[in-house]
C-alpha cells in the first residue's frame, strides 16, 4: 500500500493538477481568466523617471490580469498560451526571471515559453528589485493557476475600433532635429515625426456558460499620463477596467496590452486648449477621458462582434529566441557619453535636493555607453538576444516584442500580416533585458531622447530584422493554402 | 393753313417742357421747398482763392448762398481770415456789403474749434449773427456742447457736428456717435455730415442718414470714385441719390446741403455746376414720388442665417477629379451647396459679415471663382466680395467647374463646364440671398472630437522614395510618411427661435471614397448630412469643410481586412462607415457643448492676398517633363479615352513654367487667405491641397481656443494644386513632384506664417 501511495503521489507531483484537465479534455478551445492585485503595501520607489519618486498612496490599484488559452486538436495535439498583462513599466530581467522560475516550479506541465508577460508601461508602479518581483510572483502564480484551472470550453470574437489616444511625441524642427515633447508652438516646429496608430483591437472570450469572462484590449499608447505622479496608479487602464466591468460584469478580466508605441505618449502635443476644454466640459480627468475613448471603441466593436462569437479554428503559440544586431556605438557617441556622464555625476554630487532632478540616473544612462563601447573591442558586431511570441487565435494573431517599439514597425507588421487582424504588443518579456526604445530610421536621423544611442540597444536595422522574424513566425501560423 | 399749323407746332414744342433756366429752377425750387432742403456751395471748393474772389465765383453759379470757412483769407484788400471774432467792425461791414452786392447769404461757417470760454464763444456767435450766419459747422469737444447748445438757442444759430476720419475725429466720425450726442441736446445741436469722409471710412451715406434721422442739419456733400477722389455728385460710389431718398424719408426738418468739391481746385466751377444740376434733378424726382420705406436698423448682436441649394444637373456632365474623362448621366446622391451667413452688428451698425459656402465639388477652379465673384458683385453691390468664402469638399464625383476643353467628348448632350457653371451660379446666389434674408439674432457653440477617417496615403520605402497609394504589403515598405489629423471640429448655430439651423463640420479628409465612379456623388458628406438631418432636423444645413489633407485619402492603406470586416458586419459601404464615424464625433461634441451656446463675443472676417514663392523648376524637371509629355501625346493621339491627353498637359505645364523662368527667375504665386474669428474659434482658409503637417503647425501655434483649417477654398489665379511638406518633396511621388505643385514647402511655410499673422491680429495678446 505504501508503495502504491508513493507512486500515486509521484504521479500527482509529476503531472500536477493541470494535467488532470489535459487528460480529460475533449478537442476544442478552452479559456480561463483571472486577475490579482499587485499593489504593494507601504511606500515604494516608482519606476519611470530618472529621478527617485517614493509613493505616497494609491490612486488606483495595479493589477495583473491573466488569460489562459488552450487548444486541443482532434489528434490530441495540445497548445496553450498564458498571457499576463501587468500594470508595470516594463518587464526587466529580474522580474522576468523570477516569474518564469516560479511558473516552472508551479506548472511543470506547462511550457514556460508559452508564458507571455506584457507591461502597460504605467510610470506609476514599482518595478525594479527582487522584492517587488517576488511579491508579484506570489500573487501572479496563483492567478495563473486560477485562470488555468477555471478554463472551460469557450468562444472568442474580435474586432477593430478606433480611439485617438496616443500622440506621436516627437516634434521635428526646421533644422531636422527631433525632440521628445518638443514645443510645437514654435516658429521652428515643422511636423510630428510620424504617424500614430489609433487602432483599438479587442478580443472577447466567453466561457462554457456563455459568460463573457475576459477582454484583451490593444491600444498603441503607453499608459503614462500620470507619469510624474507620486501615487501608485494603473493610469488610464484603471478607469478602462472599471468602466468595462460596470457594463459587462464585475468579474470581467481586462488585459490592457500596449501596441507598438515607442514614440507615442498620451500627452497632448498640440491644440491643447481645444482638447482640454472638452475634457473640462465633461468634468473628467485626462485618464478618465482617455478611458472614455477606449471604452467607446470597445463598445463599438462589441455591438458588432458579439454576434460573431465562435470557437476559434485553432490556437497556436510560437516562441522564438532571436538575435538582433545591436546599434553600433561610434567613438563620438562614446566621447559625448563620457562627457555627459561626468557632468551628471558632478551635478549629482553637488545636488542639494536629494538629487530630485535625477542626475545619478542620467549619469548611469550615459555610463552604459562607455561600457558598451569598451565591449566593442572584444566583439565589434554585438548581437542582442531577444525573444518573440506569436500566438494565433482563430483568424487573429498576437505578436510580441520586448521593446518600446516605434510605431512604424508595428504598422509594417500589421500591413504584411496574413491574419485577418493583427495585435502587436510591445514591452513583453525578453531574454536579457527589458524595454529600451527601438527607433525607426527617421527617428535615428532626428535624434532626441528615445532615438539617441543611450536610449537604444537595437536600432532601425535590428528593428527591421525583428519585423521580418515576426512575420516569418506569423506566416508559419497562417500557411498559404 | 400750313403756316398756322407750323406756328402751332412750334408753340407746342416750346411749351411742351420747361426749356428755360428760370423754368427749370422754378421746378427745382418748388421741390426743394417741399423737401425742406436748401442748397449752398462751400467756399472750401474755391480754397485756392480768397473769400472775395470766391463770392464772385459762387454768385456766378446762380445760387443765393455761400458756406464759408473761418481760415480762408478774406482778400479784397482786407486783412485777415473770415473769422467774425477776429474781424474788425469795419471789415465785418465790408464783408457783409460784398455778400449783399453779390446777392449771397453767408448761410453757414465752418468753425472747427470753439474756445472753452463762454465769453469768447459769445463774441463769435454775436458777430457771426451780424453776418447773417445761421449754421456753424464744427467739431466741438463733447464737454463744450452744453454751452454751445445754450448759445445756439440764444442766437438762433444751429451748431452742426462735423467729422473727419476716426483718428482725427474720434467723437464725430461715425453717425452713431453723433446721434448719441445730439440726443442729449435741443435741435439747435445737429449733425453736419461730410459724406466724403463717410465714404472713405467705408460707411454707407444712406445708412448714416438713416441712423441720424431728424438730427441731420446739413451736409458737406461729396461723391467719390474708387480711388477716393471727388467726382460730380451721382457719378461716384457714394450712392448719393439713394442717400437723398433716405434723407427725405427720415428727416422732415430743414437741411442745408453744401456742395463741397475738392477736385480741380483751380477751376472747380464746371463740376460744381454738374453737382447743382444733379441735386436739382434729384430734388424734383424725390419730391414727385412717395417717400421710400426705410427699414428699422438691427439691434446690436450676432446674426446668422443658413440655406442650401441643389446643384445636381439634369443633363450628362463631365466629372472632375481624374485625368481621364468620365461622363455622368445619373446621380447616386445629389450634390449640394450649403451656405451660412453671419453678421455682426455693433452700436455703430453692421460691423462685419461672412458668406461661407461649402460646395460638393472637387476644387474651386479659377473659372468658377471668377465667374461667381463677378456675379456676386453684380447681384449684391452692397456687400464686399472679399467676405465671400467658397470651399470644396473635394468629391471626385461632381461636375467639372474648370475650363471648357479639359475633358473632351463628341457626345453633344454633355454639359460643358461653362454651362454647368452658369447653372450653378444663380442657384448659389439665391441661396445666399435666402440665408441673408432669414438671418436672425443667433448663438453658436463649438467643440472637438475625433474620428479616424483619413489615412495618410503616402507609403515610404527602404530607398527613401514615397508613393501615393504605395503597396504597404511589401518587404520594402518602411512607414507611412506622416501623421493624420483625426480631429472633427464642429461649429453649431442657432437662430433667434433657438432652433439649430446649421453646422460646420471640419474633417481633414477629402471626400473621395468614390474617386473613380461614373455617377454624381457627394461622397461621404451625403450620408453625413442625411444622418445629421435625421437626428437634428430635416432643414439643418450642414457644411462639410475639408481640413489640411493634401496627403490624405479615405482609402484604407493597411490592415484592410480587419477594417473591411467590421464594415461588412455593420452592412455599410465605406462612405457610410466614414459617415458613421464623423456623425458619432459630432454627436459626442453636441452632447457636451449644446448647453454652452452663447452669442459669440466677436465676429471678424479678414481677407488677405499674399504671394508665395513658386516651387522652382530645375532643368532636369523640365527635360523629364518634356519627354513624358511627348510620350503621352503620342498615346493620346491613338486613344479616344482622353486620360493621356490631360496627363500630357500636366507635364507640358512644366515646360511653360520653365520658359517663364527666363523672364522671372523668382516667380511668386498669388493667393488669398480668409481668416474668420467667431467668438473663441477661428477658421482659416487656403486654396491648396495642403499637406497635413502645415495644418498641424497652424493649429499648434494658433491663439484661438479652437482652430478650423480649411483647404481647397477660393484662390486668386488657380484652384487646388498640392502643397507638399518638405519630407514629401524629398520622397517624391504624385502630389509632391513638381508637376503637382505650383508652391512647395518653402511657400507652405510662408502660408503658415501669413495665416498666423492674420489670426494673431484677431486674437491680440493682452
Amino acid at each position: 500500500m505504501y508503495r502504491g501511495m508513493v507512486i500515486l503521489g509521484s504521479l500527482f507531483w509529476m503531472l500536477g493538477p493541470g494535467c488532470w484537465a489535459a487528460e480529460t479534455k475533449a478537442p476544442g478551445f478552452y479559456v480561463g481568466a483571472a486577475s490579482c492585485d499587485i499593489t504593494p503595501d507601504g511606500p515604494v520607489s516608482l519606476a519611470g523617471q530618472f529621478y527617485t519618486r517614493i509613493s505616497e498612496g494609491v490612486a488606483t490599484p495595479i493589477m495583473a490580469n491573466v488569460l489562459a488559452l488552450e487548444s486541443i486538436a482532434a489528434d490530441g495535439k495540445q497548445d496553450h498560451a498564458i498571457w499576463v498583462s501587468l500594470d508595470i513599466g516594463g518587464i526587466p530581467l529580474i522580474f522576468n526571471t523570477t516569474i518564469r522560475e516560479a511558473f516552472r516550479e508551479a506548472f511543470p506541465q506547462l511550457d514556460v515559453n508559452k508564458l507571455i508577460l506584457s507591461a502597460t508601461h504605467t510610470h506609476s508602479a514599482p518595478l525594479r528589485g527582487e522584492e517587488f518581483s517576488e511579491f508579484c510572483a506570489s500573487r501572479v502564480i496563483p492567478a495563473i493557476k486560477q485562470a488555468w484551472e477555471s478554463r472551460s470550453a469557450g468562444k472568442y470574437a474580435y474586432g477593430l475600433g478606433h480611439a485617438v489616444v496616443a500622440y506621436n511625441r516627437r516634434a521635428i524642427y526646421a533644422n531636422g532635429t527631433a525632440v521628445m515633447y518638443g514645443n510645437t508652438n514654435s516658429p521652428n516646429f515643422r511636423a510630428m515625426e510620424g504617424m500614430e496608430d489609433h487602432d483599438v483591437g479587442t478580443l472577447f472570450f466567453w466561457n462554457a456558460e456563455d459568460k463573457l469572462i475576459a477582454m484583451m484590449v490593444n491600444v498603441a499608447c503607453p499608459a503614462q499620463e500620470m507619469e510624474h505622479s507620486l501615487k501608485i496608479d494603473a493610469d488610464f487602464w484603471g478607469p478602462v477596467r472599471t468602466m468595462l466591468q460596470k457594463e459587462h460584469g464585475e468579474d470581467l478580466v481586462v488585459l490592457g496590452v500596449c501596441g507598438a508605441a515607442g514614440d507615442m505618449s498620451p500627452h497632448i502635443r498640440y491644440r491643447k486648449a481645444a482638447e482640454e476644454r472638452m475634457r473640462a466640459l465633461r468634468k473628467l480627468s485626462r485618464t478618465e477621458e482617455l478611458a472614455r475613448r477606449i471604452v467607446r471603441a470597445v463598445e463599438e466593436v462589441w455591438e458588432v462582434a458579439e454576434a460573431t462569437r465562435e470557437v476559434p479554428s485553432t490556437v497556436r503559440s510560437l516562441y522564438q529566441e532571436i538575435e538582433l544586431p545591436e546599434r553600433k556605438i561610434t567613438e563620438q557617441d562614446y566621447k559625448e557619453a563620457v562627457a555627459n556622464a561626468e557632468r551628471e555625476e558632478k551635478a549629482a554630487a553637488e545636488s542639494k535636493d536629494g538629487d530630485k532632478s535625477g542626475h545619478s540616473g542620467k549619469a548611469r544612462w550615459h555610463r552604459r555607453i562607455a561600457q558598451r563601447w569598451e565591449k566593442l573591442a572584444e566583439n565589434p558586431n554585438p548581437m542582442y538576444p531577444t525573444c518573440v511570441h506569436v500566438v494565433r487565435i482563430g483568424d487573429t494573431v498576437l505578436c510580441t516584442n520586448q521593446f518600446e517599439l516605434y510605431t512604424d514597425f508595428g504598422v509594417q507588421m500589421k500591413s504584411r500580416s496574413p491574419a485577418k487582424q493583427t495585435f502587436v504588443v510591445q514591452l513583453c518579456d525578453g531574454l536579457i533585458g527589458g524595454g529600451t526604445y527601438l527607433p525607426s530610421e527617421r527617428a535615428m536621423q532626428g535624434g532626441g531622447y528615445g532615438a539617441v544611442i543611450q536610449s537604444n540597444m537595437v536600432g532601425a536595422e535590428g528593428g527591421q530584422i525583428l519585423v521580418e522574424k515576426t512575420l516569418e513566425m506569423v506566416n508559419q501560423l497562417f500557411p498559404r493554402p | 393753313m400750313y403756316r398756322g399749323m407750323m406756328i402751332l407746332l412750334s408753340l407746342i414744342l416750346l411749351l411742351g417742357q420747361p426749356t428755360s433756366a428760370a423754368e427749370r429752377n422754378a421746378e427745382a425750387k418748388a421741390a426743394l421747398e417741399k423737401l425742406n432742403w436748401k442748397i449752398t456751395v462751400a467756399a472750401y471748393t474755391y480754397r485756392n482763392f480768397t473769400f472775395w474772389e470766391t463770392v464772385e465765383k459762387v454768385a456766378d453759379l446762380g445760387v443765393d448762398s455761400i458756406y464759408g470757412f473761418n481760415f480762408q483769407k478774406i482778400g479784397g484788400g482786407l486783412e485777415g481770415n473770415l473769422d467774425p471774432a477776429a474781424m474788425s467792425d469795419e471789415t465785418l461791414a465790408k464783408v457783409k456789403a460784398k455778400l449783399d452786392a453779390a446777392g449771397l447769404d453767408l448761410v453757414a461757417l465752418y468753425y472747427g474749434g470753439f474756445p472753452n470760454d463762454e465769453t469768447a464763444c459769445r463774441k463769435i456767435f454775436e458777430r457771426s449773427k451780424r453776418l447773417g450766419i445761421r449754421y456753424f459747422v464744427s467739431e466741438p469737444q463733447p464737454e463744450q456742447l452744453p454751452m454751445l447748445d445754450r448759445l445756439a438757442q440764444e442766437y438762433g444759430i444751429i451748431v452742426g457736428q462735423h467729422g473727419h476720419d476716426k483718428k482725427s475725429s474720434p467723437n464725430t466720425w461715425h453717425p452713431v456717435l453723433v446721434a448719441k450726442e445730439c440726443a442729449k441736446y435741443t435741435p439747435a445741436i445737429g449733425a453736419f455730415n461730410d459724406t466724403g469722409h463717410w465714404i472713405r471710412s467705408e460707411l454707407e451715406p444712406s445708412e448714416g442718414v438713416a441712423i441720424l434721422k431728424g438730427r441731420t442739419v446739413g451736409f458737406d456733400l461729396h461723391d467719390l470714385d474708387t480711388h477716393g477722389r471727388d467726382v460730380p455728385l451721382g457719378t461716384g460710389v457714394g450712392k448719393i441719390a439713394e442717400m437723398l431718398e433716405t434723407l427725405a424719408a427720415v428727416n422732415p426738418n430743414p437741411v442745408l446741403i453744401g456742395i463741397e468739391y475738392n477736385s480741380n481746385p483751380e477751376n472747380p466751377t464746371p463740376d460744381v455746376e454738374q453737382c447743382l444740376a444733379f441735386l436739382e434733378k434729384e430734388a424734383v424726382r424725390i419730391a414727385s414720388q412717395p417717400l421710400k420705406k426705410v427699414p428699422p436698423r438691427k439691434k446690436p448682436g450676432f446674426y446668422v442665417g443658413a440655406a442650401s441649394c441643389d446643384l445636381t444637373p439634369e443633363r450628362p456632365v463631365f466629372l472632375s477629379g481624374q485625368f481621364h474623362t468620365r461622363i455622368a448621366s445619373e446621380a447616386s446622391t445629389p450634390v449640394i451647396a450649403n451656405v451660412v451667413v453671419m453678421e455682426s452688428v455693433g452700436e455703430e451698425g453692421s460691423s462685419d459679415c461672412v458668406f461661407l459656402l461649402s460646395m460638393d465639388t472637387c476644387v474651386i477652379r479659377p473659372e468658377f471663382n471668377q465667374a461667381f465673384r463677378k456675379a456676386f458683385r453684380e447681384t449684391f453691390p452692397q456687400w464686399d466680395v472679399n467676405k465671400l468664402i467658397l470651399s470644396a469638399t473635394h468629391t471626385h464625383a461632381a461636375p467639372h467647374i474648370g475650363g471648357d476643353g479639359y475633358y473632351r467628348t463628341d457626345q453633344k448632350e454633355v454639359m460643358s463646364s461653362s454651362e454647368y457653371i452658369a447653372f450653378c451660379i444663380p442657384r448659389m446666389l439665391a441661396a445666399i440671398e435666402k440665408a441673408w434674408g432669414n438671418r436672425s439674432a443667433g448663438k453658436y457653440a463649438y467643440g472637438l472630437d475625433f474620428a479616424v477617417v483619413a489615412c495618410n496615403r503616402r507609403a515610404v520605402y527602404a530607398d527613401g522614395t514615397a508613393v501615393m497609394y504605395g503597396n504597404t504589403n511589401d518587404p520594402n515598405f518602411r512607414a507611412i510618411e506622416g501623421m493624420e489629423d483625426h480631429d472633427v471640429g464642429t461649429l453649431f448655430f442657432w437662430n433667434a427661435d433657438d432652433q439649430l439651423i446649421a453646422m460646420l463640420v471640419n474633417v481633414a479628409c477629402p471626400a473621395q471614397v468614390h474617386g473613380s465612379v461614373r455617377k454624381i456623388d457627394a461622397d461621404f458628406w451625403a450620408p453625413v448630412r442625411t444622418m445629421l438631418q435625421k437626428k437634428y432636423g430635416q432643414d439643418l444645413v450642414v457644411l462639410g469643410l475639408c481640413g489640411a489633407a493634401g496627403d490624405m485619402a479615405p482609402h484604407i492603406r493597411y490592415r484592410q481586412t480587419a477594417e473591411v470586416r467590421m464594415q461588412e458586419m455593420r452592412k455599410l459601404g465605406r462612405a457610410e462607415e466614414l459617415a458613421r464615424r464623423i456623425v458619432d464625433a459630432v454627436d459626442q461634441t453636441w452632447e457636451v457643448v449644446e448647453r454652452t451656446r452663447e452669442k459669440p463675443s466677436i465676429l471678424k472676417n479678414l481677407y488677405a492676398e499674399v504671394q508665395l514663392p513658386e516651387r522652382k523648376i530645375t532643368e532636369d524637371d523640365y527635360r523629364k517633363a518634356i519627354s513624358e509629355a511627348e510620350r503621352l501625346e503620342k498615346v493620346a493621339a491613338q486613344s479616344k479615352e482622353g486620360g493621356a491627353y490631360t496627363q500630357a498637359k500636366w507635364h507640358r505645364n512644366i515646360a511653360h513654367r520653365w520658359e517663364k523662368l527666363k523672364e522671372n527667375p523668382n516667380p511668386m504665386y498669388p493667393t488669398c487667405i480668409h481668416v474668420v474669428r467667431i467668438g473663441d474659434a477661428v477658421l482659416c482658409t487656403n486654396q491648396f491641397e495642403l499637406y497635413a503637417d502645415f495644418g498641424v503647425q497652424m493649429k499648434a501655434r494658433s491663439a484661438a481656443k479652437q482652430m478650423f483649417v480649411v483647404q481647397l477654398c477660393d484662390g486668386l489665379v488657380g484652384g487646388g494644386t498640392y502643397l507638399p511638406s518638405k519630407r514629401a518633396m524629398q520622397g517624391g511621388g504624385y502630389g509632391a513632384v513638381i508637376q503637382s505643385n505650383m508652391v512647395g514647402a518653402e511657400g507652405g511655410q510662408v502660408l503658415v506664417e501669413k495665416t498666423l499673422e492674420l489670426v494673431n491680429q484677431l486674437f491680440p495678446k493682452k
